[in-house]
C-alpha cells in the first residue's frame, strides 16, 4: 500500500515534462529495487551515452531506458525508443560488461510509462536488429 | 557453452565434412544469432528458420546470444541443408540434446518454421562422405532416408520434425523404419514398333545402343529422327550397380532426382533444347553445377536440330566426347566431372528441309553455313552417320518392324559379350584395340584402303574398328570379319556424301 501510493504520487503529470521524466526514472528505479535488483547508478554516462539506470542482479547486468509519455496516442512510450538510441545503449552495455569482470549476461530493458500505465519490456533491444554482423560477434 | 555437430557441404559431386561449432550464452539477454564461416544468403536465413523451429519444439532461444561457426572457414557454404546440424548444436548448448550422442552422428536437413524437416539435394554425396568420415549414422529428413540408405554402410535415420530428431538423439524415441517412397510411375518409353520404314536408321540405332557409339541422323523433317531417338532408351541395357550409384549421385547433387525414385537403373536420356548455353551443356556457373553431359553419364545425350545449337556449346562437347570427363574451372575452383555418354544427334540436310535435294530452295551458301555448324572435329568424333529419307507410302502401310523387346534382346546379348572383355566397345582404349578388336588380313586391307580413300583421321580408323567390333558382337562372331568392317566403314560419316 505504501509503495503504491508513493508511485502514484510520483507519477503526477502536473509538473513540467522534464520533471515528469525524472519522476518516471525514480519510479523505474523503485520498480527494479522491488524486483530484487541493485541499482548501481542513475543517469550514468558511458562513453557519451546517457543511461537512465544501471542495475545488477546476480551476475546479470541490466541497462534500463525510461520513456514517459502523457498518453498512449501517437505510439506512446514504447515507440519512443529509436534505432540509434537503441544501438548506443546496447554498445554502452557491451562497454560496461568489458569493464566489470562479474558480468556474465547483459540486457537492455525499456520502462515505458504512458500516463499512469507502467510497462517493463525486458530485452527491449536485440542484437539481431540493432547490431551489425561484426558487432554481433562481440556480443 | 561450446557444442559441436557434423554437417556436410556438397561441392560438385562430392561432399566435404563441415564442423559446426556453436557458442551459446545466457538465456536472458540481448539476443543475437550470428553464423560465421562464409555462409551464403540461404544459410544466413537459417537463423530465422532455426529460431522458429526451436520454438515449435518448445525451446525459446530468441533472448540468447548464439554464435555458430562452420569450419573450415574458407569453404563457401551454400543452401539450407545446414539448418538441422546448427539447430541440434544450439539445442545441445541449451542442454536439450546430449552432446556425446550428437558428436557421433552426421546431420543434414532444411527446417520449416513449424519444425518439420524438408528434403535437400545431394543426399547421396553426403551419405557417402559421412560413411567415409566414420559417421555411418545420418540424421536426415524422412523423405531423404531411403535415398541415403542406398549407400553401402550408411544408416540413415529419417526424422519428420526437429523435435523427433532431438527425441531420437536422446534415446526417447526409436528411429522409424525406412520406407521406400512410392516411386512415381516412370514415363513409358514408346515402342520401336511405331517406327516404320527406316531399316538403316534402326540398324544404326541398334549398333549405337549395343556399343555406346555416337550417332548422327540426317534427314528431312518428319521422317522419324526424333521418334527413333526417343525410343532408344527402351533398348539400352539397365545400369550396373556402380554406374547406377554414380548416375543417381549426379542427379541427386544436381537436385533433379525425382521423389522416391531410389537407385536409377534406367540409363538417363537427356534432350536439351537447342537454345542451351555452353554452361548448361558442359556445366559451369559461379557455383559449379553439372551440365547436361554430366547428367547424361551412363546414358544418352540427344541433340535434336544439331546445327541450331550455339557454336561454342557444340565445340565444348569435343573434350568430353573423347575423354569421358570434363574439367570445369571457375574462380571458385576447378572440378572434374564425369561425362561418359553416347551422343545422338539429328539434323536436316539443309535449312529449308525439303525432302529431295532437287526441291531444295536454299542457296548453296546457306546450306554450307548450315552444315558447317557441325564442325569437322565434332563430326570426326561421331562413329555412325545415317541418312534418312521419306519412305514410300506402301512401305509405311505394310512395314512390320521389330519391337523394342526383340531389338533389346540382341543388344543385351552383345553387351554381355563386351562385359566378358571388361570394356564397352565405344570406349576400348587405343592400346587394347588390336587385342580386343583385331582384324584379319582382309579386314585390315579394306580398312587401309578406306582410310586413304575417305581421308580418315587415325581417330576415325580407331572408331571404325570399335564399331566393327560391335557389329561382330551383334551377330555373335568372335573375330571381327570383313563384313563387319565393311558395314562399319559404310556407316562412317565420310562415306555418306
Amino acid at each position: 500500500m505504501h509503495i503504491a501510493s508513493r508511485l502514484r504520487q510520483s507519477l503526477s503529470l502536473r509538473r513540467s515534462p522534464a520533471q515528469a521524466g525524472r519522476d518516471g526514472e525514480r519510479v523505474a528505479a523503485l520498480l527494479y529495487l522491488c524486483c530484487g535488483y541493485r541499482v548501481l547508478g542513475r543517469n550514468v554516462r558511458v562513453g557519451g551515452t546517457q543511461v537512465d539506470l544501471v542495475c545488477r542482479r546476480g551476475n546479470q547486468l541490466v541497462l534500463v531506458e525510461v520513456k514517459r509519455r502523457r498518453t498512449s496516442a501517437r505510439g506512446g512510450a514504447r515507440q519512443a525508443l529509436g534505432y540509434d538510441q537503441a544501438r548506443r545503449l546496447l554498445r554502452a552495455g557491451m562497454h560496461l560488461r568489458g569493464r566489470h569482470s562479474w558480468v556474465a549476461g547483459m540486457r537492455v530493458d525499456l520502462v515505458a510509462i504512458d500516463g499512469w500505465r507502467v510497462q517493463i519490456v525486458r530485452s527491449a533491444i536485440d542484437g539481431d536488429t540493432h547490431l551489425s554482423e561484426s558487432e554481433r560477434v562481440m556480443l | 557453452m561450446l557444442t559441436h555437430a557434423r554437417a556436410y557441404a556438397v561441392v560438385g559431386l562430392d561432399a566435404i565434412p563441415i564442423e559446426v561449432e556453436t557458442y551459446v550464452s545466457e538465456r536472458d539477454g540481448a539476443g543475437a544469432f550470428t553464423i560465421v564461416g562464409l555462409p551464403d544468403k540461404a544459410l544466413q536465413e537459417a537463423r530465422a528458420r532455426i529460431r522458429s523451429a526451436a520454438a515449435a519444439a518448445g525451446l525459446l532461444i530468441h533472448k540468447a546470444v548464439i554464435l555458430a561457426n562452420l569450419a573450415p572457414a574458407e569453404v563457401r557454404k551454400e543452401g539450407a541443408g545446414f539448418d538441422l546440424p546448427i539447430a541440434l548444436a544450439v539445442m545441445a548448448g541449451f542442454g536439450w540434446v546430449n552432446q556425446d550422442t550428437l558428436g557421433e552422428v552426421a546431420a543434414v536437413g532444411e527446417l520449416a518454421f513449424d519444425g518439420r524437416l524438408r528434403p535437400v539435394p545431394g543426399i547421396l554425396s553426403i551419405a557417402e562422405a559421412a560413411v567415409r568420415d566414420g559417421r555411418p549414422t545420418l540424421l536426415c529428413p524422412e523423405q531423404c532416408a531411403h535415398e541415403a540408405s542406398l549407400v553401402p554402410g550408411c544408416r540413415p535415420i529419417g526424422c519428420a520434425t526437429l523435435r523427433e530428431a532431438v527425441r531420437i538423439l536422446n534415446g526417447e524415441d526409436v528411429p522409424r523404419p525406412i520406407v521406400a517412397r512410392e516411386p512415381r510411375p516412370s514415363e513409358a518409353v514408346p515402342d520401336l514398333i511405331d517406327v516404320r520404314g527406316q531399316p538403316s536408321a534402326r540398324r544404326a540405332l541398334e549398333i549405337c545402343a549395343a556399343g555406346d557409339h555416337n550417332l548422327l541422323m540426317i534427314g528431312p523433317p518428319g521422317v522419324g529422327k526424333t521418334m527413333l531417338a526417343k525410343r532408344l532408351a527402351g533398348i539400352l541395357p539397365p545400369l550396373d550397380d556402380e554406374q547406377a550409384l554414380l548416375t543417381t549421385r549426379i542427379h541427386s547433387a544436381a537436385g533433379v532426382l525425382p521423389d522416391g525414385s531410389g537407385l536409377l537403373r534406367t540409363p538417363p536420356f537427356r534432350a536439351p533444347h537447342h537454345s542451351a548455353t555452353m554452361a548448361a551443356l558442359v556445366g559451369g556457373g559461379a557455383k559449379i553445377r553439372p551440365g547436361e553431359v554430366t547428367l547424361a553419364t551412363g546414358g544418352v545425350l540427344f541433340l535434336d536440330e544439331l546445327p541450331e545449337f550455339r557454336r561454342d556449346a557444340l565445340e565444348a562437347l569435343r573434350v568430353p566426347l573423347e575423354d569421358g570427363s570434363v574439367r570445369i574451372s571457375r574462380a571458385s575452383g576447378s572440378l572434374l566431372l564425369p561425362a561418359r555418354f553416347a551422343l545422338i544427334a539429328a539434323m536436316n540436310p539443309c535449312p529449308c528441309g525439303s525432302p529431295e535435294p532437287a526441291a531444295c530452295t536454299c542457296s548453296r551458301e546457306r546450306v554450307q553455313a548450315y552444315q558447317r555448324k557441325a564442325s569437322g572435329p565434332l563430326l570426326d568424333r561421331i562413329d555412325v552417320g545415317v541418312l534418312l529419307s521419306r519412305p514410300a507410302p506402301e512401305v509405311l502401310r505394310s512395314d512390320k518392324p521389330e519391337s523394342t523387346l526383340q531389338v533389346r534382346k540382341r543388344v543385351l546379348a552383345a553387351r554381355a559379350l563386351q562385359a566378358t572383355r571388361g570394356c564397352v566397345n565405344g570406349r576400348i582404349p587405343v592400346g587394347r584395340l588390336d587385342e580386343l578388336a583385331g582384324l584379319d588380313e582382309h579386314g585390315q586391307q579394306l580398312l587401309d584402303q578406306a582410310a586413304t580413300r575417305l581421308l580418315l583421321s587415325p581417330r576415325g580408323v580407331h572408331r571404325i574398328q570399335r564399331v566393327a567390333r560391335t557389329i561382330a558382337d551383334l551377330s555373335g562372331e568372335v573375330e571381327v570379319g570383313v563384313d563387319s568392317i565393311a558395314e562399319a566403314i559404310s556407316l562412317r560419316l565420310g562415306a555418306l556424301s
